[in-house]
């Protein structure tokens, strides 16, 4: 429940900044930077719901197909909690290409989606521009996300949350 | 069983929750998985947020477009200003070039057409002398070392002008025909009648010597007798502008007006010897 408290609000505030003040900017994409931090730090059940959650928000602002981000993320979500049963997501390198590709892969699958449901469109620039800024700037939103964690979970023992 | 799916929770509620995601996407259309809720409660909750976030770009906006943007503008516009008058300065003495150079191609045309020995000079300044300022004289920018003489003609393309008073190596003076000192024999053009053409201290000229009888007008061309060995036959002196009955009731009083236009001149023709060459 801690995860919902946080990064939906996080979510919300940051695709409502997107979708207003930088709507043709590639911007790191959030809901990947969340679903990607939660499945390497603690694979939980929580995590494929938020991912779900997640997919479905980022759909209504973005105004593509309901459902299809949702799928991805919480594809993306299930592939990242096996994998990283393997690998230590530890060194910031390893971290921003996995992050590179996680990013690409979503948006592949919600291609795929798409496709699925009658709309075919290809991969653009755009897509790989968005993938590479959030790969680059990961390393930030995870400090970030760390630090709001820390806060949430020590308000929550506290039974301010 | 349990244990089952709880060893394997993640797995199968990403299961489902992928063929939930899938269902939504394929009956989108049809409005299926409370979307229409879900998008309401969405909106209701970024709206405030979006509002924010506009309210910030516009102040910020604001901030950069009246005050940020504008610091660099002032030094902008200092050297607009800069250029502004080197061009305006640049353009003017451009144009005093074109003006100069279509006066000197006038000179020059003026002087084939005269066919005789001639010298270009620039008029370097005026002088008026006397208490009423009525002694008129022009220097010029040719002397003794150009092979200018005194007594010499000066004359420009739309008339007479003087003759040289004064010559130093480098200078001479031009006594202008609006000079009481000054004298040339002259025609009236159309009658052929020759009279004195005599400075008067002031603007205009006066035509001597024309009897009552003759036929002399308004608006008649004077033109040069070349009878003092002085000017050329022939060059245009000025336009008679008055004509009254003379006090003396021998002669008519006369008055003309030079062609030349004797107060701006700038550059002119020195004649070095009269015969045609």
């Amino acid at each position: 429940m801690r995860e919902f408290i946080l990064f939906i609000p996080v979510a919300i505030v940051y695709l409502s900044f997107r979708v207003t003040i930088t709507p043709n900017l590639p911007i790191p994409d959030i809901s990947v930077l969340i679903v990607f931090f939660l499945a390497s730090r603690r694979p939980s059940l929580e995590g494929v719901f938020l991912a779900f959650v997640l997919g479905y928000i980022d759909d209504i602002f973005s105004g593509t197909i309901v459902g299809s981000s949702s799928f991805s993320l919480v594809i993306v979500y299930t592939v990242l909690c096996f994998v990283s049963r393997k690998v230590a997501f530890t060194d910031p390198l390893i971290r921003g290409v996995a992050m590179f590709i996680t990013c690409m892969a979503k948006e592949l699958v919600v291609l795929l989606v798409l496709y699925f449901t009658g709309i075919a469109v290809g991969p653009g620039l755009y897509i790989f521009v968005v993938a590479f800024v959030t790969a680059l700037l990961s390393p930030l939103f995870f400090l970030l996300f760390r630090k709001a964690s820390e806060l949430v979970l020590l308000r929550t023992e506290r039974g301010e949350l | 069983m349990f244990s089952f799916i709880r060893r394997h929770q993640i797995i199968l509620s990403a299961f489902l929750l992928c063929l939930v995601s899938l269902h939504i996407a394929v009956n989108a259309e049809r409005g299926i998985g409370g979307e229409v809720i879900v998008r309401g409660v969405v909106s209701t909750v970024s709206r405030p947020i979006q509002k924010g976030f506009l309210t910030l770009y516009s102040v910020f906006d604001r901030v950069w477009s009246n005050y940020i943007y504008l610091v660099g503008i002032r030094e902008e516009n200092r050297f607009l200003h800069e250029t502004l008058h080197r061009l305006m300065e640049e353009n003017n003495r451009l144009r005093e070039e074109l003006l100069l150079a279509e006066r000197l191609k006038e000179i020059l045309r003026y002087r084939n057409v005269l066919g005789i020995d001639s010298l270009a000079a620039e008029v370097t300044g005026y002088s008026s002398f006397g208490a009423a300022g009525w002694m008129r004289t022009a220097t010029l920018d040719k002397g003794s070392r150009d092979g200018i003489r005194v007594d010499m003609a000066v004359v420009s393309p739309r008339g007479v002008v003087g003759r040289i008073i004064e010559v130093t190596s480098t200078t001479s003076t031009v006594l202008l025909i609006t000079d009481p000192r000054s004298s040339i024999d002259a025609i009236v053009q159309r009658t052929r009648t020759k009279g004195l053409v005599e400075g008067t201290g002031s603007r205009t000229l006066r035509l001597k010597y024309i009897r009552q009888l003759d036929d002399v007008r308004p608006g008649d061309v004077l033109v040069t007798a070349g009878l003092s060995g002085i000017f050329p036959k022939g060059l245009e002196v000025g336009r008679i502008t008055r004509v009254e009955k003379g006090e003396d009731n021998f002669f008519k009083y006369i008055e003309v007006e030079p062609t030349a236009p004797l107060d701006s001149l700038e550059e002119v023709l020195i004649i070095k010897e009269l015969t045609r060459g």
